[in-house]
Parts: C-alpha cells; sequence; structure tokens
C-alpha cells in the first residue's frame, strides 16, 4: 500500500443478504488516506451494510471492494485479522462484552494485540477520561446508560489508534454536547493520519463540521 | 486485569460442567484396562516362566520287573542325551515317583506298576523333532508318552497376548470417546459464546487466540478429571495387590511394580494434553468453517 493508494475502494458494488434483494447497488467510492467522511442516507439505506463490507463482515455480491489495496474477494480467513487490527469498528449495536468490565472492554484490542500490562491499563485509563466514563471504569457494560455504552464502544474502537476508523451512529444516544466532544476525538484521530467514516444521522453535526458526504438512497450513491 | 477474566466466560458454562466427571470416568477406565493388560502379562510370565523349556517323558512300565524298567529308562535317557537340543535329562526312579504319587496313592505303592519318568530339560528356542523323539523311545519302552510343556505354555502365553492387546484396544478406545466427548462439549461451548468469539474476530483475533482460551480450559479440566480418574484406580489396584495377592498372582516386585505405577502416573497429563488438543483442534476447525 503507497500513501497515494486509497484505503478503501469500492467498484459498481452490489450487495445483498441471503436470499434477499439487493441492498447496496452500484455503489463506486474512494476514500483516500487521512480523509473524513460523514455517510448518511435514511434508516434502512444500506449504511451499516457497506461499513460491514470495509469491515470485513460482508462480500459484495458483486464489483469489487479493496481495503487497504486488497481485494477481498481473494483475502483468505487467515489474512482477516491482521486488516481489522488497523481497523476501528464503533458498531451501531457496541457489541460489548457484559462479562467484562467497561475498562477490560476498551482494552480489547490491545489485549488481542498481544498487549499486556501496566502500560496497557495507564492508557486505556486516560482514554476513558478523556471520554467523560472515569466514573465507570470497573462498570458492567449493562449497568451502563446507553451513552455510557457507546462511549465504551467508541473507546474501544480507537484505543489502537487504527487507520481506519469506522462509526456507526456514534452519537445516537448522547446529547449534543458529548456528541460535539467525540466528533473533536475523531477530528483528534483524523489529524493524527486516521481516515475517518462516520455514518449518521444527525444533520446538525453533519452541518456543523461541514466533512464531505457519502449518500446512500434507494441502495445507490448520492456523492454530495 | 483480566486476572480473574477471561475474554470468553467458559468457567461459568453448566454445560460444561459436566466435562471433568467424565473425563474422570473415561480416565478411570482406561487405566484399569491398561493396568490390566500389563498385570495379565506380566503374571502369565512369571507363572510360566519355571516350565517353559521343558519336557517330560513317561516310560509305563506295566509287567517289567524294577531291574528291567531301571535299565530301560537309563537307555531311553541316553537316547535322549543324544538329541540335539537338549541339555539335560533327569531320570525319576521308582522312588521319585512314588513319591510324587503319594498324595493320591498313598506311602505303600509297593505291587503298584509305577512308570519312570525323565524331566527333559532343553535349550532355549530348540526346535525338537518330537515325532522322531516319540519313535525313538517307544521302540525301547513301548507306549512311551512324550509330554512337551513348551507347547502348552506357548498357548497360554499366545492366549494372554491376545487378552493383553485387547486391554490396550479398550483403553485407546476409552481415549478415542473421551476425545469426542471433548469435541462435543467444545462445540457447544463454541456456540454458547459464539457472540464473544464473532467480537473477538471483529477486534482483529486470530482463530489461535480464540482457540488458545478454549485450550487454557479444557487442559485445566482434562488434568483435573484425569487425576480424579487415575486416583481412583490406583486406590483400587491397591487395593488389590494388597487383599487379592495369593500364589496366583503373587509376582517379584508385587501385583503392580513400580514402573507400571509411572505409567499410570502419566495418565493425569494424557488426558490433560489430549483435552486440549482436541479442544483446539475443535475450535479452529469450526471458526474455519463458519468462516
Ligand atoms: N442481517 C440481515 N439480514 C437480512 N437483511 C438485512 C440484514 N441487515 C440488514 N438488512 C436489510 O438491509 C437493508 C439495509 O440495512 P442497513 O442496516 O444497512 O441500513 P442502515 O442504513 O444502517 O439503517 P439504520 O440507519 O436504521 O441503521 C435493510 O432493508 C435491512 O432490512
Ligand atoms: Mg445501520
Amino acid at each position: 500500500m503507497n500513501s497515494s493508494q486509497p484505503i478503501v475502494r469500492f467498484d459498481r458494488v452490489a450487495m445483498r443478504y441471503e436470499g434477499g434483494p439487493d441492498v447496496l447497488q452500484d455503489v463506486s467510492f474512494a476514500l483516500p488516506q487521512g480523509s473524513f467522511h460523514f455517510l448518511t442516507g435514511e434508516s434502512g439505506a444500506g449504511k451499516t451494510s457497506l461499513l460491514r463490507l470495509i469491515y470485513l463482515a460482508g462480500k459484495p455480491s458483486s464489483g469489487r471492494v479493496e481495503v487497504f489495496g486488497h481485494d477481498v474477494q481473494t483475502l483468505t480467513r487467515a489474512d482477516v485479522p491482521n486488516i481489522r487490527r488497523h481497523v476501528g469498528v464503533v458498531f451501531q449495536d457496541f457489541r460489548l462484552l457484559d462479562h467484562l468490565s467497561a475498562l477490560e472492554n476498551v482494552a480489547l484490542p490491545l489485549r488481542v494485540g498481544g498487549a499486556r500490562g501496566q502500560k496497557v491499563r495507564q492508557h486505556v485509563a486516560e482514554l476513558m477520561r478523556w471520554v467523560g466514563l472515569a466514573e465507570h471504569m470497573d462498570a458492567r457494560p449493562s449497568t451502563l446508560s446507553g451513552g455510557e455504552q457507546q462511549r465504551v464502544a467508541i473507546a474501544r474502537a480507537v484505543i489502537n489508534r487504527p487507520s481506519l476508523l469506522l462509526a456507526d451512529e456514534p452519537t445516537g444516544n448522547v446529547d449534543d454536547r458529548m456528541g460535539m466532544r467525540l466528533l473533536y476525538l475523531f477530528e483528534e484521530l483524523n489529524r493524527m493520519g486516521t481516515t475517518v467514516v462516520i455514518a449518521t444521522h444527525n444533520d446538525s453535526l453533519v452541518r456543523r463540521f461541514n466533512y464531505p458526504q457519502i449518500t446512500l438512497a434507494g441502495g445507490g450513491l448520492n456523492a454530495a | 486485569m483480566f486476572d480473574r477474566h477471561q475474554e470468553i466466560p467458559l468457567a461459568h458454562d453448566r454445560a460444561g460442567r459436566l466435562l471433568p466427571w467424565i473425563i474422570a470416568l473415561m480416565i478411570f477406565l482406561a487405566v484399569l484396562a491398561t493396568a490390566g493388560a500389563m498385570i495379565l502379562l506380566r503374571s502369565v510370565g512369571n507363572l510360566t516362566g519355571g516350565l517353559s523349556g521343558t519336557m517330560t517323558v513317561h516310560l509305563p512300565t506295566g509287567g517289567m520287573s524294577d531291574a528291567e524298567a531301571d535299565k530301560r529308562s537309563a537307555r531311553a535317557a541316553n537316547v535322549l542325551r543324544r538329541t540335539p537340543g537338549v541339555t539335560r535329562v533327569r531320570v525319576l526312579g521308582r522312588d521319585r515317583v512314588a513319591k510324587l504319587v503319594a498324595p493320591w496313592l498313598g506311602e505303600d505303592t509297593r505291587g503298584l506298576p509305577l512308570p519312570r519318568l525323565l524331566d527333559v530339560s532343553l535349550e532355549r528356542g530348540a526346535s525338537i523333532n518330537l515325532g522322531e523323539i516319540r519313535r525313538q523311545v517307544r521302540t525301547i519302552v513301548p507306549g512311551a508318552a512324550v509330554v512337551d510343556h513348551q507347547r502348552f505354555v506357548q498357548g497360554i502365553f499366545d492366549l494372554s497376548q491376545w487378552v493383553f492387546l485387547c486391554g490396550l484396544l479398550v483403553a485407546f478406545v476409552v481415549l478415542v470417546a473421551c476425545a469426542l466427548t471433548i469435541i462435543f462439549a467444545t462445540r457447544t461451548s463454541l456456540r454458547i459464546h459464539h457472540n464473544v468469539t464473532e467480537v473477538l474476530n471483529l477486534i482483529g483475533a486470530q482463530d489461535s487466540y480464540v482457540a488458545k482460551q478454549f485450550e487454557r480450559h479444557t487442559f485445566r479440566q482434562g488434568l483435573i478429571g484425569g487425576a480424579a480418574g487415575t486416583l481412583a484406580a490406583a486406590v483400587l489396584l491397591a487395593a488389590l495387590s494388597a487383599f487379592a495377592g495369593g500364589p496366583m498372582i503373587a509376582v517379584d516386585g508385587g501385583l503392580v511394580p513400580v514402573w507400571l505405577w509411572v505409567l499410570i502416573a502419566t495418565f493425569p497429563f494424557l488426558s490433560a494434553f489430549l483435552a486440549r488438543f482436541t479442544a483446539r483442534f475443535t475450535v479452529l476447525r469450526t471458526l474455519a468453517r463458519m468462516g
């Protein structure tokens, strides 16, 4: 992967769930390295489905998806983890592990990457303070509010300083002030080189931050 | 952090609680089958060791005088001594035979036609032409019978080896059943924790990372279950060798010799590693198939 190559490229991509109709149709775009995009479109337009293709949880039914220069059709199961370690994902449904504390959830990507010890804890705790979870580090996710869980999910997605951050509705459960704060966090990461894609319904945030949009409508794409 | 908590909460599975018990039972059987097979082989070897390499010749002496009978026995003995493979021939005369049959016929055997016996020692592994020996001896003493202990011993020994192999086969089959049970338990556990393994994979965990957690857990279950089963079997064997001694199984070094105890002591580890590698294999294969 050289620096001029896009981090993600979709070329006439269609995608459907097993037995269903096309959810995405003829979608083409490229995300240059270091870019910041909003992914918009009404509910059911296919935002989550598109992000799934990027984090390798699905394959296109036609067309070509490239992530970090790899054609996803040619990737083997053994290749996938190495790519995913460079991708931070905030899932729309958070996907936190409830038998672990909030802090352990956030530390998980570091653990999986082989990191251990006190340094990890400090690093994790610092980030959790930043997203306003200082009081909740030892709490189980199920005992946290929706907005708090969302911030745990965000902290987990960014703890590794990923090259690519995919956030699916990351401000859906927080008030505007916290929404702004989280966007600043994403901007901060973006300044350090992370390519950012944020799927959102929140028009006021989209307007205020004025980044380019990828808009899905009727399975296809309206680039704005 | 994470000291007590695994990323996959396997220790809290209700489904998995039974596994150490099943493993204990299986290892108990495997140890008994193995030890039983070894003990049998050893005992048979010890019992028959004294008989192998010998042959007995009966010389009926009905109608002969004692002097005549002694003369003919000596001639028969000489024929045997010249036969290749024979190392020693001992003539058991009338007095000696009388002593042997005294328990059945009483001390007073005068007037009874007692046979003479030849106790023949053979070279180890010698191939003796029994038919030829019988023919030669019969020309001297009609009706002489040659009893080859070697053949009888060999029969018992062959049989004991088959039983020994069957014992090992039983142990092997039990271990296979144990592995199948572990496969089944691991698959169930994977299904229960599917959402956790999925998140780990999404975060960038290799399948081997997920497998390692199952390995660690199952290793412990295999070790605990294996140790319990082995201990139970060992207690039983110790009791057997203490109470069920007697001439039939009294062999040098006791019923269970030291080396067999050492072999038995390896079973908990055998069980632990069997559990571990079975779990690893199952997780990797199942995840790859879901891939
Ligand atoms: N697992 C699935 N199986 C079958 N169909 C699915 C699945 N997930 C989503 N869909 C369908 O795909 C379409 C797009 O869904 P998707 O979740 O991508 O939309 P979205 O833009 O993320 O919506 P929202 O803004 O509500 O999150 C929907 O019509 C939905 O019914
Ligand atoms: Mg969605």
